[in-house]
């Protein structure tokens, strides 16, 4: 009866350490596996936060060179209306085209990673496009030429455009064809140009629904700019006076206050392995 | 055979299987402090200070203006105590492509190999609205 008891005994002792080194197995397997996947996610957040930085060294890069000369965009709310104000030297465009072109071949030559690659070719196409949300108005910049373009609805109370030239102008705008509007239809709009002669300024209330083209002339009669006014309270500003510089800022009255004012649609992919980033330039955040 | 004689081979077996266990377990504990030590979160937080501080850096100017004393003094008053740097600057031109204009360096001290990690950044060097200089920033950073 003792020697019976002495053998359970054993058992219990050898089965108790098999158990014991079973939870141990288990254990040690439990934390190679917590360490391995801590490793992976290190490593994960490591290209993470790469990838980030260098999108972030795009993003400021293209900011930076648009608020240096081509646009700049500010906006004031008050009484739920916006004057949304972009002003730029419109001769000055095809400068930032080619500056950013240089800036992209840097960046594709230089970034840090071999495996980042960089897309911002969107935003070196002609033309420059900015969105304004929640408007949803496009703001088209080309060679000479810079639209407003309200995608839907009364977006656009009115425009407000001051245009700055260092050559004499005439006294009086060139209007080649004015349609009047009023009530619903009524678009105000507010000219005011500054010559080396001199200052003017002229109000009027267009037509949303028809087309106005107004020219801005020199003392020679020469056609400096051209303004003209499509249906749904689009804008086209043309210059023609590719040789002097040409300032103009034009103050878009809108409904509501702005979101934001982006350049192009998602113009910086940066990727690494699995890890892809792209995203928009905010020219003006709401 | 006798039960003492039993008795000996359950207690060796129950020995060795202690202590295969137990080898296997410090085998995996060294292998798995070993390598704690070498790729730790340390290493990453260090790597994201140093492209925090390029970015701020670039911000605020200090990259395009590349004046190393105040580098030295910013990267001196942003990092944690006891975190050594070493910061070079190039300034590229582009004519038909880019050329090295010039280049710019400064330490706090010497590198520790075994815990330096490095940022890089690209940046702009922007005057009367055209670009002066391409630029490539590149901090390495460790503890000391």
């Amino acid at each position: 009866m003792i020697a019976m008891d002495k053998v359970k005994s054993g058992m219990v002792t050898s089965i108790s350490v098999v158990l014991l080194a079973s939870a141990l197995l288990a254990l040690t397997y439990a934390i190679a596996h917590y360490s391995n996947s801590n490793e992976e996610t290190a490593s994960r957040l490591a290209e993470m936060e790469s990838v980030s930085l260098q999108f972030d060294s795009a993003a400021w890069g293209i900011r930076s060179l648009e608020r240096s000369g081509a646009i700049n965009v500010s906006a004031k709310y008050a009484n739920s209306t916006t004057n949304l104000t972009f002003s730029e030297n419109m001769s000055s465009l095809n400068r930032y085209s080619n500056d950013l072109s240089h800036f992209s071949d840097f960046l594709a030559a230089y970034s840090q990673e071999a495996n980042v690659s960089l897309d911002i070719s969107r935003a070196r196409l002609s033309p420059m496009l900015l969105y304004v949300s929640p408007q949803n108005i496009t703001v088209n910049h080309s060679a000479g030429r810079v639209g407003f373009e309200p995608q839907a609805g009364p977006g656009v109370l009115g425009y407000e455009i001051q245009i700055t030239v260092p050559l004499q102008l005439s006294d009086s705008l060139a209007w080649d064809s004015q349609a009047n509007g009023s009530g619903e239809d009524a678009l105000p709009v507010g000219i005011a140009r500054q010559g080396s002669n001199g200052a003017w300024r002229d109000n009027c209330t267009l037509s949303r629904s028809s087309n106005s083209i107004v020219r801005l002339v020199d003392s020679a009669n020469n056609t400096i700019a051209t303004m003209q006014f499509r249906p749904a309270a689009a804008l086209d500003v043309f210059n023609y006076n590719l040789t002097n510089d040409l300032y103009i800022s034009v103050i878009v009255k809108l409904n509501g206050s702005v979101g934001g004012v982006e350049l192009g649609k998602d113009i910086i992919t940066v990727g690494r392995g699995g890890i892809v980033k792209q995203g928009k330039v905010l020219v003006y955040a709401g | 055979m006798c039960a003492s004689e039993k008795k000996g081979i359950v207690f060796s077996s129950d020995a060795v299987v202690a202590a295969v266990v137990l080898s296997l377990f410090a085998v995996s504990f060294a292998f798995l402090s070993a390598k704690s030590s070498q790729e730790s979160h340390a290493q990453l937080l260090l790597k994201k200070q140093a492209g925090d501080m390029l970015m701020a850096l670039d911000k605020t100017g200090g990259l395009s203006a590349g004046n190393l004393s105040e580098l030295n003094s910013s990267l001196a008053q942003a990092l944690p105590a006891g975190t050594g740097w070493n910061i070079s600057l190039e300034y590229y031109n582009y004519s038909g492509g880019f050329m090295l204009d010039r280049q710019e360096s400064a330490a706090s001290g010497q590198a520790s190999a075994r815990s330096a990690v490095s940022a890089q950044r690209e940046f702009l060097s922007l005057s009367n609205g055209s670009v002066r200089h391409y630029g490539v920033a590149r901090l390495m950073v460790w503890k000391g």
